[in-house]
């Protein structure tokens, strides 16, 4: 069994931002409070797919609603063990182990906080395989397996329970109750015998997440990072990450449309939501959701989040290919461009660079 | 008053190590930490504070409002974090208004601008000059401005380029609706990114196509990485269908001779008779049925780069004299030609089989094996790698969804067990084939063992078979010992939970299917 802690954390955090697409909170606020108020014995043990046994019960843990004001709330993980217990209580089974929703910032640091409270361990997998803003784009929907039963608990220390209701209905209905209180909200759900777990988490998320940090922390030039880059990733279920674009932003225009907001580098035009969702070069698609798109501050040699970015920047869009688990038709469907607002079809990287994949 | 919480925030911050730290009411400074001496100058107003809505910093700075009191925090040395500036200056712009210079923002425009590296400008609605800062004037910001004409009223933002004395600057524009004015900042253009339009991408890449981390397959790449750039010859070995080509390829385009041709030749797949003109080339005239123009070879197509022979174990003893002429003297000459040529080729030879034993009953040189054999490769069989084989299975149904213009689809979880225990005797060749087999004929998003060809099923089935007959003191083969529910649970993970899979799990078990069902009513597996 594989272990999370103090020497592997930092590359965990930078692999959790670039999964994060852009997107998925600051996760050094979470990596603060591990390191200002946990000990150097912080270690979590992490277990593998192919490790869980059978016929025992996970549980996901996480944070809804805006990461920007986690630091208010410093979660200190007794939170999630008091979650925890609710749902043992409600459900009836006991709770072995604990997984994360989203495979990327600061949903993949905060489990841990919770993991090293109540002495579980984490699962290395996840439900989406990146980040996404909304509770039913995972894998348990593409499988159709309910969430429930999934308890929030708000800033306010009120709890909000939902046993039976859709994914979907249950992020608009928890987003509208907690938007007055700082619109942060804690929660644990998604309760899965782990023979389910096995065939649906997509695989791997912490040990992809620590490769691709440890590439950034060896790599001391953009070409060091970008040839390590490429090698942790083609050996992954993702696919080899391509350069997309390399140059300075323009201009960021805000909310373009709805939610969408872009931001420019030459005939580039990337638009975002909370995440980056979809890249073109004069007006053609050259990457789209769910493949990732990320954006690596060429100064700092660091992905950053799309609120990190500014005109006159010096950036690398990279893409990489998502795993199959998000590509089809059903997945499509939930997190495909236009789940999203666009009108356009999802055109996977390996379509678009067909040659850059397969051909020699 | 600070309060308790604000204490517990300011210590937290101070722990993170923030190297700014700025807490403010007001009336006063309540707490500095690592404050710029320019900014303890502040008078405050308090009026605005709560207008602010601060989403958009980076991650490394901050503005908290907590009921009276403003904290700013920042994480970096103040002085280097230029995004922050910008967003800074954009945050009070937004919150100014220009004509009141006694407003706190307006001062803070007023500091941050003086410290920045950029040249810093604010125009009023009237374009009348509000503020600039040192930069501005020494490049004459606003000059530049007015002699390029630069549109300030069009649209919101903008961006230009502009040239003086040699030196070129992008010129940033932001137009305020809260105040009508401009805010310009001009950078410097050497520092840059130019847009690398990645034309190159459209390159194909061997190293993409070569996936795997198993600890054979990275001895190999390391070994390529020490190798390609010395001009050896390379002999790699290993069963048919490896991909050895591919490998062949890598080490070419990881060598100096990369812009150069990379020429392969099969020497089982041409007649032995023709195999000396294609890679010799031949004089015009030479043989009935040659091309009047003569022909050159392979050898010449290659000239300075890498020419790879395959199956090299199938050259006959007289072709097999001549390339060894050609590696000792680096010269060629054509059928029915008389002239040598000279040739630079790096050759890299492939074969699958016991080249040793050929020597040994004289079908193949031992001075030429040694010549093409300076550094051998040995590259492992799929059956070796079973730790990559998921990555490739997925990354060929990517290739043959897309070639077939099919809806992707994911392999379960069985069908992957099943793929990782077959032999693959015709290596990543056979995979290729197979998937490119699942995904024409799987109609589903989901691949089940159904769709997997009869002879894979057959093989596994046998191997099972095989371990139950090998295994004598298999602990499940004395009848009194049976499976606990766990291992049940185990064992059906491994054969599959369909009927036909229960079957042959009864077989293995030496128990007939009736039992098994009993034993699985009983541990109420479903």
């Amino acid at each position: 069994m594989k272990k999370i802690d103090k020497s592997n954390l930092k590359a965990l955090l930078i692999g959790s931002q670039f999964l994060g697409s852009g997107g998925g909170g600051k996760v050094h606020l979470i990596k603060q409070i591990i390191d200002n108020y946990f000990d150097n014995e912080f270690s979590v043990d992490l277990i593998g797919l192919d490790e869980l046994s059978i016929d025992e019960y996970g549980a996901a843990v996480g944070v809804v609603g805006s990461p920007e004001v986690i630091e208010e709330y410093m979660p200190t993980g007794k939170e999630g063990k008091s979650l925890l217990k609710k749902l043992s209580a409600s459900t009836g089974n006991k709770i072995r182990t604990l997984f994360t929703v989203e495979g990327a910032g600061i949903n993949l640091i905060y489990p841990l906080v919770v993991a090293y409270t109540t002495g579980l361990p984490i699962i290395d997998g996840d439900t989406m395989g990146r980040a996404f803003p909304e509770m039913q784009m995972t894998t348990f929907q593409f499988n159709n397996i309910k969430i429930t039963p999934v308890i929030f608990q708000d800033v306010e220390n009120n709890y909000h329970v939902y046993n039976n209701e859709d994914a979907s209905y249950i992020d608009l209905n928890i987003r509208q109750k907690i938007a007055q209180i700082n619109g942060l909200a804690f929660f644990t759900g998604y309760q899965a015998l782990h023979k389910v777990l096995k065939s649906i988490l997509i695989p791997n998320t912490y040990t992809f997440a620590i490769n691709i940090g440890e590439a950034f922390i060896k790599s001391n030039t953009y070409d060091e990072l970008l040839k390590n880059l490429k090698i942790v990733t083609k050996n992954s279920l993702y696919g080899t990450s391509i350069e997309l674009v390399r140059g300075q932003i323009n201009n960021i225009n805000d909310m373009d449309n709805a939610n969408i907001s872009s931001y420019v580098i030459g005939d580039y035009n990337i638009y975002f939501h909370n995440e980056n969702l979809m890249i073109f070069k004069n007006k053609k698609i050259i990457g789209s959701v769910p493949d990732l798109i990320t954006i690596i501050d060429l100064e700092r040699l660091k992905p950053i989040n799309v609120t990190d970015i500014h005109v006159g920047q010096n950036v690398a869009i990279i893409g990489t290919p998502a795993p199959l688990q998000l590509r089809t038709p059903t997945a499509l469907s939930v997190i495909g461009p236009k789940s999203f607002g666009f009108k356009s079809i999802y055109e996977s990287l390996e379509k678009i660079y067909f040659q850059y994949y397969y051909h020699y | 008053m600070v309060t308790e919480k604000l204490k517990r925030f300011l210590r937290i911050y101070d722990e993170f190590n923030y190297k700014t730290i700025l807490l403010f009411n007001r009336e006063k400074i309540l707490y500095t930490h690592g404050i710029p001496v320019e900014f303890r100058n502040f008078k405050f107003y308090y009026e605005q504070y709560e207008n602010c809505v601060i989403r958009d910093f980076p991650s490394d700075a901050r503005v908290s409002f907590h009921h009276e009191i403003a904290v700013l925090w920042i994480k970096e040395k103040f002085d280097e974090n230029y995004g922050l500036h910008l967003k800074l200056l954009n945050l009070f712009l937004e919150n100014t208004r220009l004509q009141k210079r006694e407003n706190i923002y307006f001062q803070m425009i007023q500091e941050i601008g003086d410290v920045m590296e950029m040249g810093v400008l604010f125009l009023d609605e009237h374009n009348k000059k509000i503020y600039e800062n040192k930069v501005s004037k020494h490049i004459e910001l606003e000059k530049l401005i007015n002699e390029k004409q630069i549109s300030i009223n069009s649209t919101n933002t903008g961006i230009d380029e502009v040239s003086k004395k040699h030196l070129t600057y992008k010129i940033f524009r932001k137009a305020f609706t809260s105040t009508n004015g401009n805010f310009f900042y001009a950078k410097k253009i050497e520092n840059s990114q130019p847009i690398i339009d990645k034309t190159e991408i459209r390159k194909s890449v061997v190293e993409n196509t070569i996936i795997g981390q198993n600890s054979k397959l990275i001895e190999v790449l390391d070994t390529i990485d020490k190798i390609a750039t010395i001009d050896s010859t390379v002999l790699i070995r290993g069963e048919s269908g490896v991909g050895k080509e591919q490998f062949a390829k890598l080490i070419h385009d990881k060598s100096h001779r990369a812009n150069q041709p990379f020429v392969a030749v099969n020497c089982a797949s041409i007649p032995e008779n023709l195999l000396e003109s294609e890679l010799f080339g031949y004089e015009k005239g030479s043989f009935t049925g040659a091309l009047k123009s003569g022909k050159i070879g392979k050898f010449e197509a290659a000239n300075n780069g890498t020419l790879f022979l395959d199956e090299i174990g199938d050259m006959s003893l007289n072709l097999q004299a001549k390339i060894l002429r050609v590696l000792q003297e680096k010269v060629i000459e054509k059928v029915g030609g008389i002239k040598p040529i000279k040739v630079d080729v790096r050759i890299i030879s492939a074969t699958h089989q016991n080249l040793e034993d050929m020597i040994k009953k004289k079908e193949f040189r031992k001075d030429l094996f040694y010549r093409l054999n300076v550094i051998p490769i040995y590259i492992p069989p799929l059956r070796e790698r079973t730790d990559d084989i998921e990555n490739i299975i997925h990354y060929y149904i990517k290739k043959h969804c897309i070639i077939n213009n099919k809806p992707f689809k994911i392999p379960s979880k069985e069908v992957i067990n099943i793929l990782k225990r077959y032999r693959w005797p015709g290596n990543i060749r056979e995979l290729m084939n197979i998937v490119e087999y699942i995904v024409s004929t799987e109609e589903k998003e989901i691949i089940t063992t159904q769709t997997l060809p009869r002879e894979i099923l057959n093989q596994t089935i046998d191997e099972k078979r095989e371990i139950y007959i090998n295994t004598k003191r298999n602990k499940y083969s004395n009848k009194s010992r049976k499976p606990n529910k766990q291992e049940l649970i185990h064992l059906l993970d491994e054969f599959g939970y369909s009927s036909e899979n229960k079957k042959q799990l009864a077989e293995f078990l030496g128990i007939s299917l009736a039992t098994l069902y009993r034993w699985l009513k009983k541990y109420d597996i479903t």
